[in-house]
């Protein structure tokens, strides 16, 4: 499990992971970009994103949740929540 | 001389219920989205096969409206048996303004004399080598009514399809064909009375130099193999899969339930970027895949679905399971155990479709001698609605059990418990990466 030092590195972390999965250039993923309809990202994409994203991280992410995130910076917000909650309750 | 090739609109389902469900669940699967919005492939290759010198548009009206007093000099279409209805209407009207108008693609292919009656001429089979033949015709005034393709293609000739026509920003799934041809002789299909049984593919390096083609206009492009099996020749499949994992691309493809046998090929194809495989089981019921196949091979493999679907999710691709509903043998009780199948054994994904009696299929030879064929448009033949007296059913009974199999299905908690598996299967196979 990592520990995740300042929002930046969290971000970027999270954007490689999407790229890599994807095959996607890491250059054409920013914040605002729509996860399935830019990006063609569908279900069973997201979910191996999401595989690793808990595995990385430690976390439990609700699948149905993510699946109703559009872009990849609310993706991002809803990951450092998650992460903020296990912080708070470790 | 301007050409336009077009492809006729296309129904995303033809049917309000199902329509709802699918966009109730959009979010879960887009994969109904990108087979009706997809790029007509063949009228890529068509205007390859046109020489430099003529000026050719693509129109794709599902994207594009048809203007009928373009000054073209020429008008191709080529539609699918749902497209045909709208197809006339296309060609009648730019006949009305004096237009040459030309048909192919499997529904011409299948019905020429009644595609003839709205057109100058039709195309049957596949047009590499008759294409050609026509345009010179043309340029000397003496067009035939009919050009049929004598031979099977050499795929290993084709150009590569003129992808740079489509408009880059309306698709976000391209189409490739690698081959053409399937062993199996189905009673429904329709593909295999064009492409044959005999399999032919192209090289991988041409493969490789359309994929390069794509990617040159869509960077990170989705390729969805359109072979009926892309896995039948296992040396090729190989090599191919090789070449692509250094593409790095991602892509759907169809084949058979075999491919379980050779695990190593899936987990080459996962790091490939295979995501999701489309795979034609039919039926759970032997009695209706007995039916199916003239040299029973389906059948044979029927006792092996669960463990097959085990084999091939466990490496991380998710299985679009392809089913057919309507069968001889199919009952109220039947449907309902197919949708538990299906959930039992989560796979990631089903298409559902009603039996259809496609024009020039055994199938449609025999359910026309049986009578059972109803009257209903070409627009009705979308796999989403009930064209035939089912032998056992009603016919109410068979559209009400078909939206009962999807609402069963796509139900919040059975999705709930598939993404759960998916995640599971996900979060197993990063370990085994990271501990190897």
């Amino acid at each position: 499990m990592k520990q995740i030092k300042n929002d930046t590195s969290l971000r970027e972390s999270i954007i490689k992971t999407i790229a890599t999965i994807a095959r996607i250039n890491e250059k054409n993923i920013d914040d605002s970009v729509l996860i399935r309809e830019e990006l063609g990202i569908d279900s069973i994409m997201s979910l191996e994103i999401v595989a690793q994203i808990e595995r990385h991280y430690g976390i439990v992410v609700d699948e149905e949740e993510t699946l109703q995130i559009k872009t990849v910076g609310e993706f991002i917000d809803y990951v450092q929540s998650k992460i903020i909650n296990r912080c708070h309750e470790a | 001389m301007k050409i336009n090739l077009i492809s006729p609109r296309g129904s995303t389902t033809g049917d309000e219920v199902v329509e709802r469900i699918f966009s109730d669940t959009k979010d879960f699967q887009g994969y109904i989205e990108s087979l009706t919005k997809a790029s007509s492939s063949g009228l890529l290759v068509i205007a390859s096969l046109t020489p430099a010198e003529h000026d050719v548009r693509i129109i794709d009206e599902n994207y594009d409206a048809v203007d009928y007093n373009d000054d073209c000099d020429l008008v191709g279409i080529s539609a699918m048996t749902q497209q045909a209805t709208r197809a006339y209407e296309i060609a009648d009207e730019f006949r009305k303004r004096g237009r040459t108008v030309v048909m192919g693609g499997i529904h011409a292919t299948v019905m020429p004399e009644e595609a003839k009656k709205h057109c100058d001429c039709v195309f049957i089979g596949e047009a590499e080598e008759t294409w050609p033949v026509f345009l010179d015709d043309f340029r000397k005034g003496t067009i035939s009514d009919y050009y049929r393709s004598g031979k099977p293609a050499d795929m290993t000739m084709l150009p590569v399809p003129r992808y740079d026509l489509l408009n880059k920003d309306n698709y976000k799934v391209i189409w490739l064909q690698t081959s053409r041809g399937c062993p199996h002789d189905c009673e429904f299909c329709a593909a295999s009375r064009i492409y044959g049984h005999s399999y032919r593919h192209k090289t991988v390096e041409q493969v490789v130099r359309e994929i390069n083609a794509i990617q040159d206009i869509w960077p990170d492009a989705r390729i969805n193999f359109a072979d009926d099996n892309l896995f039948v020749n296992r040396k090729y499949s190989r090599e191919l899969v090789g070449r692509l994992k250094e593409l790095n691309i991602r892509w759907f493809a169809q084949t058979d339930i075999a491919i379980a046998n050779d695990v190593d090929l899936l987990r080459q194809m996962k790091s490939a970027g295979c995501t999701t495989l489309l795979i034609g089981f039919e039926s759970i019921s032997e009695k209706n895949l007995q039916l199916i196949n003239s040299n029973g091979w389906k059948l044979k493999k029927a006792s092996t679905y669960a463990d097959a679907i085990r084999t091939i999710q466990s490496c991380g691709i998710g299985i679009v399971g392809a089913f057919i509903i309507g069968l001889d043998e199919d009952t109220k009780e039947s449907l309902d155990e197919l949708a538990e199948f299906i959930i039992d054994n989560n796979i990631f994904m089903a298409q559902i479709s009603i039996l259809t009696p496609f024009p020039g299929t055994r199938l449609c030879d025999r359910l026309m001698r049986e009578r059972r064929i109803l009257d209903r448009p070409w627009s009705d033949y979308t796999g989403m609605q009930v064209n035939i007296q089912p032998r056992l059913m009603g016919i109410e009974e068979l559209q009400k059990g078909f939206y009962k199999i999807y609402q069963r299905i796509y139900d919040k908690d059975v999705r709930v418990k598939t993404l759960k598996h998916f995640k599971s299967i996900f979060k197993t196979l990063s370990c085994t990466v990271e501990n190897e």
